[in-house]
């Protein structure tokens, strides 16, 4: 697994400024069917917005805040107040100047209408917003959220221009569809179903960005979408399956860069029947999946073996000093003899302390064939430790209503032995909250109101006092020990086994732009590599579309004449 | 010399059960002027023989051998008109004798025939003209075709007249062949074949299909175009009465060979066949004494496995040994022939006295 | 009876037909459960606010029947209703994909059923032949073979190798065309769209013009034994003029009636084919109408739809009353 080194654009040292100009092409893989940034509803929709919007924060891609649209901010000690400060040289794309009072207009939209759908849970916790001076706005919270949570969730709000959007009579329906905005992009054409056109914003606050027009071009099929690639077409192809993978190693123009999701696939065992209950149960279950070997082959060598405390392992809360449960059939039978667990009637199943045999349903969703593999190679693993499992896949829906998933219909809630499923991980690669909304029983997915694996042992209360603690805590050193502490506990009471943390692929070129800025879990397609793509030389025009047309205009004539004499 | 003249034709159909030899070894031959009658039971090749005259046999049928001597011919082959370049690419050398047996004649030259020196009126007119176009334009179509140079205005002249000497008024001349009776229907198809003054005219069962009365102004019809314009006629039918009316010589046809051939009065009086006797016996006088239906006893031969030597021996009346071994051969007879060993040996004896 | 009158007979039926049709889905519709009242109901995309302005401009909470005159009113207004998903007015959504889906659809159409007529006619004039045994052979064989399959195919022969290779011509796969064309002038814009149009519509070819072909064989193998043919060549004319001018013209009622009904058709567009390309036409969009459950929209497309149905089947009626005067007299 190799990882590109991050780094920030503005230390990228360049002798002169970048080539303007060049067309960006770039896919995406269904249309987008709003531009309102209060109520888009699909990622496509928001990734074209973000060309248009500017927020005051922007996040990097390590996920830290970069000053945008603000140059600055501070807060107060028990992080209650936060006062940001705009820049004054940014202009919205129909030339007006913006100003203190857009910001203003946006906030306060939002703060008082929660029924917007796209609005910060943050806003609800608002006390107050003023405006400070020409350049300056303080918000002011009931309670001071983590830095993390006021610049990732409330920062990075986009900014709409109150001149346009004070004349709207109902912003619900609104689409939007010539958007004024001051990102570094400017709308010019949007060919529905097909296509965006975007130009630069020459009047752009920032450096960049270099290219003159970025079409976000809709290509539904991923292996036209290669084609397009391969061609030249497009620059860059995300969500690639392995076979294409490998056909783009041959090709010396594209690269392929590994990204991680922040996604964690998991065994669930069912807490609420006994043995799963049984802590050394559990764990001698997770001994015993070879859990490297099922990324290589149902992952396709993707992603990352997943840490016991549920966490990604590269971020700046991360506890590395917790137990790692290497893959070990001989300890995790010997967990299992020395909990009693033996095969009394030789049949090649263990029985448990009520004499049952140890046999389990797996349920899996059937619509992923990466999670059907690997439900059947952890079926596999369970042979050799006596357990019997019979992998049940089903449509996601059921499955995901059977665990007790939120919005699912309860008829058979619980109703489970074992499943393999993945939720997100919560940004704890950077979030500090993020146990506190993984585990908390006092949040809703750690609550009984969810509790996927029904954890209840007395762990589950300890970790719960400690990350709630942590959620208002503001000493940083304070923060760090005590999720290292709740870290090494859930590790130890494992109610999840995490198996792997899923990754992608995406292909780029290389021989017409360069410049492009990746991540560990962003491909080169986000806003800073906007700011830094550019073209390796000045454009040439296309020379050969007329001599194409005139050949075969040519051809086609002299192929009909020929035709109709040859019939007389 | 005959205006047409068939000799010895043999038209087969190959079909996967065997060979049906429809036409075996037939011969006639038709007079300028002439109205020579065609009978004979269903299936005994009495249209088959026509077709091949037509040259209008489709696969699986053949004409496997014969002649067909059209005296004619020659005289439509000088007029050649326009011809495609993949046509001259393909023609024969221009000094080509163009024989007088249609057998041997092109597709395109027994084109220029059909329809304008021989031509056939088919029986049952129900869907004998396409519905979709008018009725006089289809006559048209017929000068359109074979004298492309006549004036627009002089070729509707002559749809209307012939129209009107079949006996439609030419009111009618632009109505669809759904809009006609089936008498109306088939005296246009009767014009149809008229139009272009053709030598030979082909009928086969032209007045079946209609009841008597239409049946008897339609026949009248007939026999006054064709004294006005001494045609040579062909009239296939089975119906004696209809051959009575218009026919001067008879052949009588059974199972793919001509069994008797002469003049109308001759035959009537004296028939000398055998099947020739049952066929006038079995048709009822209006006029004579009333008699008994008699019938032909047994059904049609099988023609992919004819009977041994006379066709007919399985039914015949008169049947003898040698009529199972031998196939007879014409014997002559007054004016003209019949194929029966009743004659054929009476015939020998008289030689050898 | 002559031609007049049966011209507007058939265009009465045709209208009364229409009108029963948008009624059947106008009380398809309201009467079902999932109808419009209960989508704003349940539908969460739907704010308050707009569920009440809504409500007044379509009178929803008015009676039944009320609500049909106000269907009938908008309709005849143009106006085809909102689509949540999209939050535009159906006819707009519609609208901007139907030339495009008109454009591939329709020259696809039409030179299927063109090519494909003649094709079958003159295979089956040489029925039995070489060329009759080796077209039902194919016909078979590539009916087997789906419609992405072949796209893909083609995408890679004529959109990629043909690049890679620097061949004289190649052709580009993706969309209906390049963005920013409209500034190089009319001219190259109308160039563009054909360019971009010449593989979706070959693959479109391929699948649909031996369907034609197989077809009006069919109907001309049949003609071929009417006994008017037998008159005809009777008549002296050759192959040819027996053909076109005996044959064709009833070997192709059926035709005309099949080509009328597919008109309706064309404006669902073709799902496969404007996937594989990326076309911006009706199909995809009625595709994901249907499996985002947007309602409105999937009324006003099927106003739409059986509009030009009928549309279609009342110009095939004219025209075959107009070729078989048969049909006239009745």
């Amino acid at each position: 697994m190799a990882f590109i080194m991050t780094f920030s654009p503005y230390s990228t040292v360049l002798a002169q400024d970048p080539f303007v100009g060049g067309t960006l092409t770039v896919p995406m893989g269904s249309d987008a069917l709003t531009l309102n940034p209060f109520t888009w509803g699909s990622v496509y929709e928001s990734y074209i917005i973000g060309h248009i919007y500017d927020a005051l924060v922007q996040n990097d891609i390590n996920n830290q805040p970069t000053p945008v649209l603000c140059t600055g901010w501070t807060h107060n000690e028990t992080l209650e107040k936060w006062i940001f400060t705009i820049r004054e040289d940014v202009y919205w794309s129909d030339g007006e100047l913006m100003d203190i009072y857009d910001v203003n207009y946006t906030w306060y939209l939002l703060w008082t209408d929660p029924a917007i759908p796209r609005r910060s849970w943050l806003f609800d916790e608002i006390f107050d917003i003023t405006v400070l001076s020409e350049t300056q706005i303080q918000v002011e919270f009931w309670w001071g959220p983590k830095p993390a949570d006021v610049l990732y969730d409330f920062a990075t709000t986009w900014i709409v221009p109150q001149h346009i959007w004070e004349d709207i009579t109902d912003i619900y329906t609104f689409a939007n569809e010539e958007p004024v905005g001051c990102g570094p992009f400017v709308l010019e054409e949007w060919s529905h179903g097909s296509f965006f056109r975007f130009s630069r914003n020459d009047q752009y606050y920032l450096d960049g960005p270099w290219v003159e027009t970025k079409i976000v071009q809709i290509i539904r099929e991923i292996e036209a979408g290669y084609y397009a690639l391969s061609v030249g077409d497009i620059e860059l192809l995300g969500a690639v399956p392995p076979e294409l993978e490998n056909v783009a190693k041959s090709d010396p123009n594209i690269e392929i860069h590994e990204y991680l999701n922040d996604y964690i696939m998991y065994l669930g065992l069912n807490q609420r029947r006994y043995p799963n209950d049984e802590v050394n149960f559990r764990k001698a279950v997770l001994h015993g999946i070879n859990r490297s070997e099922i990324m290589e082959i149902a992952g396709y060598g993707r992603g990352l073996v997943a840490p016991a405390s549920m966490s990604l392992p590269y971020g700046a809360y991360y506890n590395p000093d917790i137990e790692q449960y290497a893959y070990d059939v001989a300890l995790a039978n010997q967990l299992l003899d020395d909990l009693g667990f033996l095969d009394t009637d030789n049949d090649k199943v263990r029985e448990d302390g009520l004499g049952d045999p140890l046999k389990f349903n797996l349920g899996v969703s059937a619509e992923y064939q990466e999670s059907v593999d690997t439900a059947r190679m952890i079926q596999n693993y369970m042979l050799a430790l006596n357990i019997s499992i019979t992998v049940q896949p089903v449509i996601w829906d059921i499955l995901w209503s059977t665990v007790g998933g939120p919005g699912g219909s309860y008829a058979s809630k619980y109703d489970y032995d074992w499943a393999f499923l993945g939720w997100t991980g919560f940004w704890s690669d950077f979030h500090p909250s993020w146990a506190y909304w993984m585990f908390s029983a006092n949040r809703w997915w750690g609550s009984d109101n969810v509790n996927i694996p029904g954890w209840n042992s007395s762990v589950r209360w300890e970790v719960t006092t400690l990350v709630d603690e942590v959620l208002y805590e503001t000493d940083e050193a304070i923060v760090r020990q005590k999720l290292d502490e709740a870290q090494v506990l859930i590790a130890e009471d494992l109610p999840y086994l995490p198996i792997r943390i899923t990754g992608g692929v995406t292909l780029y070129r290389t021989d017409k732009f360069t410049g492009w800025i990746m991540g560990n879990t962003t491909g080169p397609d986000n806003w800073q590599s906007w700011m830094a793509v550019h073209l390796i030389e000045p454009d040439e025009g296309a020379p050969g579309f007329e001599i194409m047309t005139a050949v075969l205009a040519v051809g086609f004539i002299l192929g009909i004449t020929y035709f109709r004499k040859r019939r007389k | 010399m005959a205006l047409l003249e068939i000799k010895n034709l043999k038209t087969y159909y190959e079909i996967r059960a065997g060979t049906v030899k429809a036409v075996d070894d037939v011969s006639l031959s038709l007079q300028k002027g002439e109205v020579l009658g065609l009978a004979g039971e269903s299936g005994c090749g009495k249209t088959t023989t026509c077709l091949s005259i037509m040259r209008m046999i489709q696969t699986p049928g053949r004409i496997v051998e014969g002649e067909i001597l059209y005296d004619r011919a020659q005289a439509f082959m000088d007029l050649e008109g326009p011809r495609s370049r993949l046509q001259r690419l393909f023609r024969r050398k221009s000094e080509r004798e163009i024989s007088k047996n249609i057998l041997d004649l092109t597709e395109e030259e027994m084109q220029k025939i059909r329809g304008h020196h021989i031509t056939m009126i088919f029986q049952g007119a129900m869907n004998a003209m396409n519905p979709v176009h008018r009725v006089g334009n289809q006559i048209l179509e017929v000068i359109k075709i074979h004298e492309p140079e006549t004036d627009e205005d002089e070729a509707w002249e002559r749809v209307i007249n012939i129209l009107e000497t079949v006996g439609i008024d030419s009111s009618r001349a632009m109505d669809y062949p759904h809009q006609l009776s089936g008498g109306m229907k088939q005296r246009a198809l009767i014009a149809m074949a008229l139009i272009s003054n053709p030598d030979i005219v082909i009928a086969d069962e032209p007045v079946t299909a209609l009841d008597v009365i239409v049946q008897s102004q339609v026949l009248k019809a007939t026999k006054e175009l064709q004294k006005k314009f001494n045609l040579s006629m062909i009239m296939i039918t089975h119906d004696l009465s209809v051959i009575a009316e218009v026919c001067e010589t008879l052949a009588i046809m059974y199972a793919g060979k001509v069994v008797e051939y002469g003049k109308l009065r001759t035959l009537f009086k004296e028939p000398l066949h055998p099947y020739t006797k049952a066929l006038i016996e079995a048709f009822p006088s209006v006029t004579g004494p009333k008699k008994a239906l008699i019938e032909i006893k047994g059904s049609p031969p099988d023609l992919i496995n004819p009977p041994s030597g006379c066709r007919f021996h399985p039914r015949c009346p008169q049947v003898m040994e040698i009529c199972r071994i031998d196939e007879p051969i014409n014997t002559q007879t007054k004016d003209g022939y019949v194929a029966c060993h009743l004659y054929q040996n009476k015939e020998n004896e008289e030689d050898n006295d | 009876m002559g031609l007049k009158s049966y011209i507007a007979k058939k265009v009465l039926f045709a209208v009364v037909a229409y009108f029963a049709a948008i009624t059947v889905v106008f009380f398809i519709y309201h009467v079902m459960p999932g109808n419009p009242a209960n989508i704003f109901a349940t539908d969460p995309r739907v704010p308050p606010e707009v569920r009440d302005a809504l409500l007044d401009r379509w009178g929803l909470d008015e009676s039944l029947w009320k609500q049909y005159l106000i269907f009938l009113k908008n309709l005849f207004q143009g106006d085809l209703g909102y689509s949540f998903l999209h939050k535009r007015p159906v006819s707009e959504i519609i609208g901007e994909r139907l030339p495009w889906t008109l454009l591939l659809l329709g020259s696809a159409f039409i030179i299927n059923a063109v090519i494909g007529i003649l094709l079958g006619s003159l295979i089956a004039w040489r029925r039995g032949s070489k060329t009759d045994t080796a077209f039902v052979l194919t016909y078979n064989v590539y009916n087997a073979i789906p419609l992405f399959f072949v796209g893909m195919i083609f995408i890679s022969i004529f959109g990629y190798q043909a690049r890679i290779h620097n061949w004289p011509f190649y052709f580009p796969f993706i969309g209906a065309k390049t963005p920013g064309i409209e500034s190089l002038g009319t001219f190259r814009v109308i160039l563009d769209v054909l360019w971009h149009l010449v593989l979706p519509l070959t693959v479109l070819v391929i699948a649909g013009i031996l369907g034609w072909s197989w077809f009006m064989r069919g109907n001309l193998i049949n003609v071929k034994t009417e006994d008017f043919i037998q008159t005809a060549k009777a008549k002296g004319l050759n192959d040819k003029q027996i053909l076109f001018r005996h044959g064709f013209r009833n070997a192709i009622l059926p035709v005309i009636t099949s080509i009328g009904m597919s008109i309706g058709g064309l404006i669902g567009g073709s799902v496969l084919v404007e996937t594989v390309f990326t076309y911006p036409g009706t199909g995809r969009l009625l595709y994901e109408a249907i499996l985002y459950k947007d309602y409105p929209l999937l009324q006003g497309s099927f106003i739409i739809i059986a509009g030009l149905t009928l549309l279609g089947l009342l110009f095939a009626e004219l025209l075959y009353g107009f070729v078989d005067p048969r049909i006239r007299s009745e």
